[in-house]
C-alpha cells in the first residue's frame, strides 16, 4: 500500500516526467531515479509503480519493451509517446497552478 | 474441458501474465544486487528487496486489474473457483440449486401467466384507447346495451374517435360439406375499424355491406377456412349457407385475430346492418359496444361526456321507454379491466402464493449461505491475511453467488417454459388468452433479475455479516468456535419466519381443497354418469315450422332408442350446467297477486321422453308425464322441491295450479302433477332456483333442444346419433356432443385451476420449509458433533441423542406453525369469495396444516438426528 498519499495524484506527472529526462528506462530506475533526483524527499512504492506503469501503457502514453540492461539484466523499458509527451506538457501545466495555488495561499498570512 | 475453461481459454494472455512475473522479478533482482554492492550478504539482499516490494501477489493483482482482458479473466477465474467450491460441497450445490430453480421456475411460470393474461397490452391497436360502454339498468342489476342506445352514443359523443358493435349469433351451416352448428357475431363495420384489425385474405365488411337491404356477406374465420375451404386462396366471392341463407365470402381474418371476448370464438362474423334510424316497430337488437376514444381523454371524462349524450337520448325517446330506463347510467370500463375481471381476484392471490414461496426459498439461500460463511470464515480469514484486498474478496463472493443463481435460473426458467408448455396444452377455459400464454423477453428479464436480487441480497448479505471480523479473529478462533449462537439463532429465526409462511399458504391451499370437496360432495339431482349429450338447434329459415321440428325429434327419438347401445333417451330444452333457456314470473291460485312487474321468476324447461329417468332424477312425489299429456289436454307441469318450499311451504303442491301473468286475458292454470329432487342447475356450488318442467308436448320449440341418452359406449353412439340425425335432415347439423361428465368437470375447471395451482404452491412451500429445516439441523448436528460426543462419552444412549435432536426439530415446527396458524386466521379472508360453504377460518382446515407441517418438521429432524446418533465420541473429542 502507498504510504505517501499526497504523491498518488502526481504518480503520473513524476513516471511522465523520469521517463522524459531519461529517455527509456525500467521500473526499477523509475524508482531510484526519482529518490536520488529529489533527494530521497519521493519514494515511489511498488505497489503503486507497477498498476500505474500499466495503466499509463494502457493509456497509450508509454510504450515498453524487453531488453538487456546494463548489468546484463534482461528488464522491461518504458519510454513515453508522442501522447505522452502531449499528456506530460498538460500534467505539468496543471501541476505547477497548483503549486502556484498553494503557495499563494501560504502567503497570504 | 469445463465450458468456463473454455471461455477463459479465448481472453487468457499467458504471455502478459509471463511477462508481469518476468517484470517484478527483474525488479528485486535489481534491487537485491544493489543491496550486495552496498555490502549485504546475499541473504540479507533479498530479504530486504522483498520487504522493500511489499506483497508480491498484491502487486499483481491490481497491475493485472489495469488490464480489461487481464480483469475478464479474474471475473472466470473467479466463476471457476467458485464452480470448484460448489462442486466441493454437492450437498449444499444440490439444495441451493434446487432451490432457487424451484423459486425462480414458479416464480416465473406464474409472471408467465399474469404477463399474458393481465399485463400483456390486447392484440388491437393502442389497446389502452378501448373502452367496452354498457347501459346499468338498478331494476335488474344487470347491464344491457340495445342498437338504439349505440346508435345514439356513436353518433352524439364528442370523444369518442370510434366504435363498434356485436352481437353473438349461432349459425347452422351449410353448402361447404357436412353441415355444422357454429359460433359466429353480427357485427358493425366500425368494430373492425375500432380494433383496427386487418383481414389475412380479402376485406373485412365495408360501412356499404353493413346497412339493411344490402347483399349478405360474411367474413370467417383462419380455422373455418382452413376447415372448409382447404385453404383456398380464392376463397373471395365464394358463398356459404348460413341458416339456408347465402352469403358472400368477403375476406379471412388472419389467425392470429382473437375476439375480444374470448369465451366467444367466433368462426363466422356478418354485418350488423343496424338502421341509421329507429321507430318503434323495429325490434331491437342487444349489443355489446366497444368505443376508441380520443388521445388523452380519461375513462372518467369518457363515462361523464356518454352520460349527457345517454340522458339526452333517454329524454328524446317516448315516455313508455323512459320509464323502462329510469335510473339507467352509463357504465363504461377499459376493455382489457372488463376481460380479466373475472380472473383477476384468483391470479392475485396465486400472485401472492408465489411471492411467499419465493420468499421462503430466498431465506432458504439465506439460512443455507450463512451456515456455508460460517464454515468458510477461516478460509476467508486467512485469505484476507495472505493480502487479498477487501474488495477482490467481496468479488470473489459475488460471484459464487451469481455462479450459484445463475445455475438455479437456467433450471427455473427451464421449469417456467414447461409450465407455460402445459398450461397452453391444458387449454383452460378458465384463463382469458390462455393461447397466448409464453415466456417471453418480459418473463426472462424478470427471472434474470429476480435471480440477481436474491443472489446478491440473500446470498452475499449473510457471507459479508459472518465475515465482518478481523481476520486473525476469524483465524485465532478456528472453525467450530465461530459458529456462536448468534449465527444459530439468525437461522433458526430464518427457518420459523419459512415455516409460517408454509403455513399460510397450506392453510389457504387447505381451505380451497375443503371447499373443492363440500362442491363435489354437493348431491346434483342427477346422474351425470354414462349420460350423452346433443343438441340439434332449430334455425328460423330450415323447419320454420313447429310440425316439422316435432316430427324430426320424434324420429331421432324413435331411431336413437333401438339402438342397442342406449338405456333411455330424454330431451330437454334447457339442459343443467348450461344457462337458464326460459324465465317466466308466475302467479299461484288462491295466492294474493302481487302488482304487475313484481312476480317472482321462475325458470321454466320443457321435457320430453324418459327426461327424468334418464338422468336419474327422482321423482318425490305424484307422476311422470305420460303420453295423456297432449297438446289439447290440460295443462300438466312437474316442478322442483325449491318450488314446492318456495310456493307452498308446509303445504303438499301436487294438484294446485299456476299460470303465466298476461295484460291480456288470463292465460289457462296450469296443475302441478309431479316433484322431483333439486336439480343444481347452473352448477354444483349454485342455488337451486324453483324450477317448472313442462311437457314437450305442451311446448313450443324455439332454438332447440338437447338429447340426453343413457348409455356406457358414448363414443360410438354419439357416432351412431350423428348418423341418424344426419339421414333423417342432412341440411340438420348437431353441436355440442358431450357427456355430462365433461360438462361437470368444466364448470369447475376454474375453481379446480386455482385449488391446483394454490395447492401446488404450498406444497412447494412446504418442501422448501422442510428442506430448510432439514438443513438447519444437519449443520446444527455437525457443530454440535463434539457436545454429542461428550454426551455420549457421559453414558447417554443413541435414543436420547435422537430425541434431542428431534425435539429441536419439534420446537421449530411449533413455533414457526402457531406464528403462520395466526397469520392465516389474520389472511384467508380475503379468500372468502373463492370458497364454497366452508368459513376462512375453518378449524379442521388449521389443525390438519398445522399437524401436517409439524409431522414434515419432524421427519425432516430425522435425518441429522440418525446422523447426531451415529457420531463416534472418540473421534468428535480427539477432534480437538
Amino acid at each position: 500500500m502507498p504510504k505517501n498519499d499526497q504523491l498518488l495524484g502526481s504518480l503520473d506527472l513524476l513516471i511522465l516526467k523520469t521517463l522524459a529526462q531519461l529517455g527509456s528506462m525500467h521500473g526499477y530506475g523509475i524508482v531510484l531515479h526519482i529518490q536520488q533526483v529529489s533527494d530521497d524527499l519521493l519514494r515511489i512504492e511498488e505497489g503503486s509503480l507497477y498498476p500505474a506503469l500499466h495503466r499509463i501503457e494502457e493509456a497509450g502514453w508509454i510504450s515498453s519493451e524487453w531488453r538487456t540492461s546494463e548489468n546484463n539484466r534482461r528488464a522491461r523499458y518504458y519510454q513515453l509517446t508522442a501522447r505522452g509527451r502531449k499528456q506530460l506538457a498538460l500534467e505539468q501545466q496543471s501541476w505547477e497552478r497548483v503549486v502556484k495555488g498553494v503557495k499563494s495561499l501560504l502567503k497570504f498570512a | 474441458m469445463s465450458i468456463f475453461s473454455r471461455i477463459s481459454s479465448v481472453f487468457r494472455s499467458h504471455k502478459l501474465d509471463q511477462e508481469l512475473d518476468d517484470e517484478l522479478r527483474s525488479h528485486l533482482e535489481m534491487r537485491a544486487a544493489d543491496n550486495m554492492s552496498a555490502g549485504m550478504s546475499a541473504e540479507e539482499a533479498q530479504l530486504e528487496a522483498r520487504r522493500r516490494f511489499g506483497n508480491p501477489a498484491l502487486i499483481k493483482e491490481s497491475t493485472r486489474a489495469q488490464r480489461i482482458v487481464l480483469w475478464l479473466e479474474t471475473v472466470l477465474q473467479d466463476a471457476r473457483f467458485g464452480l470448484r467450491m460448489l462442486r466441493r460441497t454437492p450437498g449444499f450445490t444440490l439444495v441451493a440449486v434446487l432451490t432457487v430453480a424451484l423459486t425462480i421456475g414458479a416464480t416465473a411460470a406464474v409472471f408467465t401467466v399474469v404477463n399474458s393474461v393481465l399485463l400483456r397490452p390486447l392484440p388491437y391497436q393502442n389497446p389502452d384507447r378501448l373502452l367496452t360502454i354498457a347501459v346499468f339498468m338498478p331494476r335488474s342489476n344487470d347491464e344491457v346495451m340495445a342498437t338504439p342506445q349505440y346508435v345514439a352514443f356513436k353518433t352524439g359523443s364528442r370523444i369518442l374517435e370510434d366504435a363498434g358493435a356485436y352481437s353473438p349469433e349461432d349459425y347452422n351451416v351449410s353448402g361447404t360439406g357436412e353441415a355444422e352448428r357454429l359460433h359466429g357475431v353480427a357485427a358493425t363495420a366500425s368494430f373492425f375499424t375500432t380494433l383496427g384489425i386487418q383481414p389475412a385474405i380479402g376485406h373485412v365488411f365495408s360501412a356499404e355491406e353493413d346497412r339493411p337491404g344490402a347483399e349478405k356477406v360474411a367474413v370467417i374465420s383462419h380455422s373455418f377456412w382452413q376447415r372448409h375451404f382447404n385453404s383456398d386462396k380464392d376463397v373471395v366471392g365464394k358463398t356459404i349457407l348460413l341458416d339456408g341463407v347465402p352469403h358472400v365470402i368477403a375476406g379471412v381474418l388472419s389467425p392470429s385475430f382473437r375476439f375480444p371476448d374470448t369465451s366467444l370464438q367466433p368462426e363466422i362474423m356478418v354485418p350488423a346492418a343496424i338502421p341509421a334510424s329507429f321507430d318503434a316497430s323495429q325490434p331491437m337488437l342487444i349489443v355489446q359496444a366497444i368505443g376508441r376514444i380520443k388521445p388523452g381523454v380519461s375513462v372518467a371524462q369518457a363515462n361523464s361526456d356518454l352520460e349527457t349524450v345517454y340522458q339526452q337520448y333517454l329524454a328524446g325517446t317516448g315516455a313508455k321507454f323512459g320509464a323502462f330506463f329510469a335510473g339507467s347510467t352509463v357504465h363504461t370500463r377499459l376493455l382489457k379491466t372488463e376481460l380479466v375481471g373475472p380472473v383477476r381476484r384468483p391470479l392475485l392471490i396465486i400472485m401472492t402464493a408465489v411471492g411467499c414461496v419465493l420468499l421462503i426459498g430466498c431465506l432458504n439461500i439465506a439460512s443455507l449461505q450463512l451456515a456455508r460463511a460460517v464454515q468458510r470464515s477461516q478460509e476467508v480469514g486467512v485469505r484476507s491475511a495472505l493480502g487479498a484486498g477487501k474488495l477482490r474478496l467481496l468479488r470473489q463472493l459475488i460471484t459464487e453467488n451469481l455462479v450459484l443463481s445463475c445455475c438455479g435460473a437456467v433450471g427455473g426458467i427451464v421449469i417456467a417454459l414447461v409450465a407455460a408448455a402445459l398450461l397452453r396444452a391444458a387449454r383452460l377455459s378458465a384463463l382469458p388468452s390462455v393461447a397466448e400464454i409464453r415466456v417471453d423477453l418480459w418473463v426472462l428479464g424478470f427471472a434474470v433479475l429476480i435471480t440477481l436480487l436474491s443472489g446478491l441480497f440473500f446470498g452475499l448479505a449473510p457471507a459479508l455479516w459472518v465475515n465482518r471480523a478481523a481476520p486473525a479473529e476469524a483465524i485465532g478462533k478456528g472453525n467450530r468456535a465461530t459458529a456462536g449462537s448468534g449465527h444459530r439463532r439468525v437461522r433458526n429465526l430464518l427457518v420459523v419466519a419459512e415455516l409460517a409462511i408454509a403455513v399460510v399458504l397450506l392453510a389457504g391451499a387447505g381451505l380451497l381443497v375443503h371447499s373443492f370437496s363440500r362442491v363435489l360432495a354437493v348431491d346434483p339431482g342427477f346422474d351425470f354418469h354414462n349420460v350423452l349429450t346433443a343438441r340439434v338447434s332449430f334455425s328460423l329459415t330450415t323447419l320454420r315450422q313447429q310440425e316439422p321440428r316435432f316430427a324430426l325429434i320424434d324420429n331421432v327419438t324413435q331411431e336413437v332408442r333401438a339402438l342397442p347401445s342406449v338405456e333411455s333417451v330424454g330431451i330437454t330444452n334447457s339442459l343443467p350446467l348450461m344457462p337458464y333457456e326460459t324465465s317466466l314470473s308466475v302467479i299461484i291460485e288462491g295466492k294474493p297477486v302481487p302488482p304487475m312487474g313484481m312476480s317472482p321468476f321462475v325458470s321454466v324447461a320443457a321435457v320430453g321422453a324418459e327426461y327424468f329417468q334418464t338422468m336419474k332424477t327422482a321423482l318425490v312425489a305424484g307422476r311422470h308425464f305420460n303420453e295423456s299429456d297432449t297438446r289439447t289436454s290440460t295443462s300438466v307441469a312437474i316442478v322442483n322441491q325449491a318450488f314446492a318450499r318456495k310456493f307452498f311451504p308446509g303445504e303438499d303442491a301436487l294438484g294446485k295450479r299456476f299460470r303465466v301473468p298476461t295484460p291480456g286475458p288470463p292465460a289457462p292454470w296450469t296443475t302441478i302433477v309431479g316433484i322431483v329432487t333439486d336439480v343444481h342447475h347452473l352448477g354444483l356450488a349454485q342455488n337451486v332456483s324453483p324450477e317448472v318442467y313442462s311437457p314437450l308436448s305442451q311446448s313450443r320449440i324455439y332454438d332447440g333442444v338437447t338429447f340426453v341418452l343413457r348409455t356406457s359406449e358414448l363414443e360410438s353412439t354419439s357416432a351412431a346419433l350423428r348418423r341418424i340425425v344426419a339421414k333423417l335432415d342432412p341440411a340438420q347439423p348437431v353441436s355440442d356432443v358431450t357427456s355430462m361428465e365433461q360438462k361437470l368437470s368444466a364448470s369447475l375447471a376454474a375453481r379446480k385451476f386455482n385449488m391446483v395451482a394454490l395447492g401446488a404452491f404450498a406444497l412447494l412451500a412446504l418442501v422448501l420449509a422442510a428442506v430448510g429445516i432439514f438443513g438447519v439441523l444437519s449443520y446444527s448436528v455437525a457443530q454440535r458433533s463434539h457436545e454429542i460426543g461428550v454426551r455420549m462419552a457421559l453414558g447417554s444412549d443413541r435414543a436420547r441423542v435422537i430425541k434431542l435432536i428431534l425435539l429441536e426439530a419439534a420446537w421449530l415446527s411449533l413455533a414457526g406453525t402457531l406464528i403462520g396458524v395466526g397469520a392465516a386466521l389474520a389472511l384467508t379472508r380475503f379468500m372468502a369469495s373463492l370458497l364454497y360453504h366452508t368459513r376462512p377460518t375453518d378449524p379442521l382446515t388449521m389443525v390438519s396444516v398445522a399437524v401436517l407441517l409439524i409431522g414434515c418438521g419432524v421427519l425432516a429432524g430425522y435425518v441429522p438426528a440418525l446422523r447426531a446418533s451415529r457420531v463416534d465420541p472418540m473421534i468428535a473429542l480427539r477432534a480437538e
